[in-house]
C-alpha cells in the first residue's frame, strides 16, 4: 500500500462505481482531498441523506421524495396516456424530449434470463394493477430496441391481453442523420416493416 | 496503429454494459472459441457497431488493439439474428439457456466446430418455438447438448446386458445409462417407444427441428428428469436461464 488508508478505502468504495476503474477512483479519491475540506463534508453529506430522502413513488415507481413522484403528482400531466420504461434514465430521456406530457410507470430492469431477471423482480403486477384501476386510454411500451425489450414489450402485451386498452410499441427504425448505404440490415429490415403511409389511393 | 484482426464469424452469445458507454460482448467464434471484448461507445453512439451487437446473432467480427486486458472490438456486421422483433419471453428463455449451455462448454482460444452449429441449431429451434411445445424443445436441447459434450448414454444397448432397448426401457438411476425390460427393477417409469425412438433420431441427426417438434410431450417427464441431472452434473454452477426455463415451464 501506498497511499494512506483513508484514500485507500475511499478508492476502493469509488472503484464499485459503474465505469469507474481502480485507476480513476484514486484520481478520484484525490482530487476529493485536494478541494475545500468542505466540499467532501458536503459530499458525505450528500451521500448519507440519499437512502432516507429518496424512495420509490407508489404509483409509477419513479424516484420520489414523497409518496408521490412530482410527475404523478403534477395535475397538468395526460393521466390518459401511461408509458411503460425500464429504468430512470429513459425517463429522463422521455422528459429531456420534450414530446411527451403523460405519466410513466418504470420497470426496474428487462426480463432478462441470463441475468436471472424475471416477471417477479420487475413491476409488472403493480403495473397491471394500476391500468385496471386507472383505466389509460393508451400504454406505450417504450422498452429498449433489443431482444431483451423486445421480449419484455411482448410479454406485457400478453399480460395485457383481454384489457379494453390501446396498447402501442415505439417506433423503431432509421436514426435522424443516417445514410441508408451505411445501415445495418436487422435496424433497416426494422425500418422497412414499421413504415407509415403518406397518402393513400 | 495496426490493422484490424479478423475473428470470422461468430455468436453473439451474452452482451452486458461497461461503464456509462460501452459493452462487453461475449462472443462464440467458430474458429476461437469464447471471446470477450469491449465494443467502445457501443451504448452512446450507434455509429460504428449500429443495431449489429444483437444478442443471439451471427456477426462477423474484427478485432482492434486495446490498451486494456480485453480485446477490442474494430468493426462488426450482422450476418443473420435469430430473435427478430416479436420475440417472444419463451423464446427468450430458451434462447438465453442454449446460451449459457454453450458458453459453460466453450474455452476461450479452442476452436469448437460442433458446438458452434450446435448453438446455430439451438437458437434456430427457439426462434421457431410456439406456445405448448417448450418441454420438448428442452428436452431436445439438453439431449443435443449432452450429445456434443460426449456425455449423452448409449440409447442403443442396455447398460447392463447389453441387449437391444425397446419398449419399456428405463433409465439407470445412477444415470449413466438405459436398463432394457428384464434388467429394469422397482416402479421406476417406463420409457416409452415413441421417446425412445425421439431420442434416438435427436442422438443421430442432432437438433432437427423436425424431430424436437415432434417428441411426444406426454411420457417425458421421467426422461426430463435424468437428463436434467445429467446436464447438471456436467455444468459447474447452476446456470441463471434454467431458473427462467423452470418458470416458464411451468406456465407452459
Ligand atoms: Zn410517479
Ligand atoms: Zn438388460
Amino acid at each position: 500500500m501506498q497511499l494512506p488508508q483513508a484514500i485507500e478505502r475511499l478508492s476502493s468504495l469509488l472503484a464499485r462505481l459503474p465505469g469507474v476503474g481502480e485507476r480513476s477512483a484514486q484520481r478520484l479519491a484525490l482530487h476529493i482531498l485536494k478541494q475545500e475540506p468542505a466540499y467532501a463534508e458536503a459530499l458525505s453529506g450528500a451521500l448519507a441523506g440519499l437512502h432516507s430522502g429518496v424512495r420509490f413513488c407508489e404509483r409509477c415507481h419513479h424516484r420520489a421524495t414523497a409518496n408521490l413522484c412530482g410527475i404523478c403528482s403534477n395535475p397538468h400531466r395526460d393521466a390518459s396516456l401511461l408509458c411503460v420504461v425500464e429504468d430512470v434514465p429513459d425517463l429522463l430521456a422521455l422528459e429531456r424530449s420534450g414530446e411527451y406530457q403523460g405519466l410513466y410507470h418504470v420497470l426496474h430492469g428487462v426480463l432478462s434470463p441470463l441475468r436471472g431477471v424475471g416477471p417477479r423482480d420487475l413491476t409488472l403486477e403493480a403495473l397491471v394493477r394500476r391500468i385496471d384501476a386507472e383505466a389509460p386510454a393508451e400504454v406505450i411500451l417504450a422498452t429498449s430496441i433489443s431482444v431483451e425489450g423486445e421480449a419484455t414489450a411482448s410479454y406485457i402485451q400478453s399480460l395485457l391481453r383481454n384489457r379494453p386498452v390501446l396498447l402501442t410499441r415505439i417506433a423503431s427504425g432509421v436514426p435522424q442523420g443516417t445514410d441508408l448505404e451505411y445501415l445495418d440490415q436487422g435496424t433497416l429490415g426494422r425500418a422497412l416493416r414499421a413504415r407509415h403511409s403518406l397518402l393513400r389511393p | 496503429m495496426s490493422s484490424p484482426t479478423s475473428l470470422g464469424s461468430c455468436l453473439c452469445v451474452r452482451v452486458q454494459p461497461l461503464g456509462d458507454a460501452d459493452l462487453i460482448v461475449t462472443l462464440l467464434s467458430a474458429e476461437l472459441g469464447r471471446v470477450d471484448a469491449v465494443a467502445k461507445s457501443a451504448r452512446s453512439s450507434r455509429k460504428r457497431f449500429g443495431g449489429s451487437l444483437r444478442l443471439f446473432s451471427e456477426l462477423d467480427v474484427n478485432l482492434g488493439h486495446g490498451r486494456g486486458r480485453l480485446p477490442v472490438l474494430a468493426t462488426t456486421s450482422e450476418r443473420r439474428a435469430w430473435l427478430g422483433d416479436s420475440v417472444g419471453y419463451d423464446q427468450l428463455c430458451l434462447a438465453s439457456y442454449a446460451a449459457e449451455l454453450a458458453l459453460c462448454a466453450s474455452q476461450p482460444e479452442h476452436a469448437d466446430v460442433p458446438l458452434y452449429l450446435w448453438l446455430c441449431d439451438a437458437w434456430s429451434l427457439a426462434a421457431g418455438s410456439v406456445q405448448g411445445v417448450l418441454r420438448p424443445l428442452r428436452l431436445a436441447i439438453d439431449v443435443t447438448w449432452l450429445r456434443v459434450m460426449g456425455l449423452l448414454p448409449d440409447l442403443e444397448a442396455c447398460v447392463r446386458c447389453g441387449a437391444h432397448l425397446d419398449e419399456g426401457a428405463v433409465w439407470a438411476h445412477a444415470g449413466q445409462g438405459l436398463l432394457c425390460r428384464n434388467c429394469a427393477e422397482g416402479s421406476a417409469q417406463r420409457i416409452g417407444l415413441d421417446v425412445l425412438l425421439g431420442l434416438r433420431a435427436l442422438s443421430a441427426r442432432g437438433l432437427d427441428a423436425e424431430v424436437a417438434r415432434h417428441l411426444p410431450s406426454a411420457g417425458l417427464r421421467s426422461v426430463e428428469e435424468r437428463v436434467a441431472q445429467l446436464v447438471a452434473q456436467a455444468v459447474s454452477t447452476p446456470l441463471r436461464s434454467a431458473v427462467a426455463l423452470r418458470a416458464a415451464l411451468a406456465n407452459d
